[in-house]
C-alpha cells in the first residue's frame, strides 16, 4: 500500500485533501479538506494506535507482543497523547485564522 | 533481541519482573561475597576492612540501606517530575545499576587487589616512591585494572541515567545529569553515616 505523504515535500507544511474520488462511478469531488487527527500521525504511529485497541488498552500484553518493557510502552503512550494534544491544538488554531 | 541493545539500555527491553529478579540476585550474590572477603559496606560504591568480623546478615543490613537510601531519593525525584513513575522501575534500576560494579569487585578479587594496594603501600611507607620494588607487569595489569574499574564506573552511571529516563520519561540530558549528581550526593552523605 502506498504511504499518504502528510507533510509538504517543499515547505513542510501540512497537506491538505483537495479531491476524492468515487472507485465505481468515478465521481469527483473536490475542495479542501483537513486530514483526521489520526492521519497526521506516522505510520509507525498509527499502527501503534491500532495494536492499542486491537490489545483492549492493555499495554501489558502491547509490552510482550512488542517485546518492550512496560514504561517503554507507556512512555510511548505519553508521547503520542502529547503529540495528539499538540496537533489538535494547531488544527484548532489554523481552523480559526481561516475563519 | 540484539546482544548489543541488552547492553545499551536493558530497562528497555526486558520485564520488570525479570529485571527485578536479576536484580535481587546480583544483591544477594554480591551481599555474600563482599560477607566472605571480611568487607563491609560504606557507601554506594565503596566498602571497608572492618576491625571485627561481620556476620552475613550485617552484610545484607548495610547493603539493604544502600539500595533503599538511592531508591527513595530517585522514586521522589520521579513522582516530582512524572505521576506516573512506578515503584519498581525506580527499584529495578537501583537494583541492576551496581552490576558493573560488581564486576569490578569480582576483577579486583580475582587480581587479588588488597594483595597489590598492600604492596604499594608498604614500597611507599619504606621510601620507595617511585615504587622500584613493585613488579612491573603487576603495576601493568592493576594499571589496565584501574581504567577498566573506571569505565564500568562510568558505565554504571550511563545505566542509572537510562533507567530513569525510561521510568519517568524523560528525554532531557539535564534531568539525566541531575539524576546521576544526586545519586553521587547522597552517595558522600550516607559516608558518614556508615
Amino acid at each position: 500500500m502506498k504511504k499518504i505523504p502528510i507533510d509538504c515535500p517543499c515547505c513542510e507544511a501540512k497537506l491538505k485533501v483537495s479531491k476524492l474520488v468515487c472507485d465505481s462511478c468515478e465521481t469527483e469531488v473536490v475542495g479542501k479538506f483537513s486530514l483526521p487527527l489520526l492521519m497526521q500521525l506516522t505510520i509507525e504511529e498509527q499502527e501503534f494506535v491500532l495494536n492499542f485497541l486491537m490489545y483492549s488498552g492493555s499495554l501489558k500484553e502491547m509490552a510482550n507482543q512488542m517485546g518492550k518493557s512496560y514504561p517503554t510502552v507507556r512512555n510511548i503512550l505519553d508521547d503520542l497523547i502529547h503529540k495528539l494534544k499538540s496537533l489538535a491544538h494547531t488544527n484548532n488554531a489554523v481552523e480559526n485564522r481561516s475563519m | 533481541m540484539k546482544v548489543k541493545q541488552i547492553f545499551l539500555n536493558p530497562f528497555a527491553e526486558f520485564m520488570e519482573w525479570q529485571l527485578f529478579f536479576v536484580g535481587v540476585f546480583g544483591f544477594l550474590l554480591s551481599s555474600y561475597f563482599i560477607y566472605l572477603s571480611g568487607q563491609q559496606f560504606n557507601g554506594f560504591m565503596h566498602f571497608y576492612q572492618p576491625e571485627m568480623t561481620v556476620s552475613l546478615w550485617a552484610v545484607l543490613r548495610v547493603h539493604a540501606y544502600m539500595v533503599l537510601a538511592p531508591f527513595a531519593l530517585l522514586y521522589g525525584i520521579g513522582m516530582l517530575l512524572n505521576r506516573k513513575t512506578r515503584i519498581i522501575d525506580v527499584m529495578n534500576v537501583v537494583l541492576i545499576m551496581p552490576f558493573p560494579l560488581y564486576l569490578a569487585l569480582f576483577l579486583g578479587k580475582l587480581l587479588n587487589q588488597d594483595k597489590f594496594t598492600d604492596e604499594v603501600l608498604k614500597a611507599v611507607q619504606s621510601g620507595d616512591l617511585t615504587l622500584a620494588g613493585v613488579d612491573k607487569t603487576e603495576m601493568l595489569l592493576f594499571g589496565i585494572f584501574g581504567i577498566i574499574s573506571l569505565l564500568l564506573l562510568f558505565y554504571q552511571f550511563y545505566l542509572l541515567a537510562k533507567g530513569m529516563n525510561v521510568a519517568v520519561n524523560n528525554k532531557k540530558i539535564g534531568i539525566s545529569i541531575l539524576f546521576v549528581a544526586l545519586y553521587f550526593i547522597l552517595d558522600l552523605c550516607i559516608q558518614f553515616n556508615f
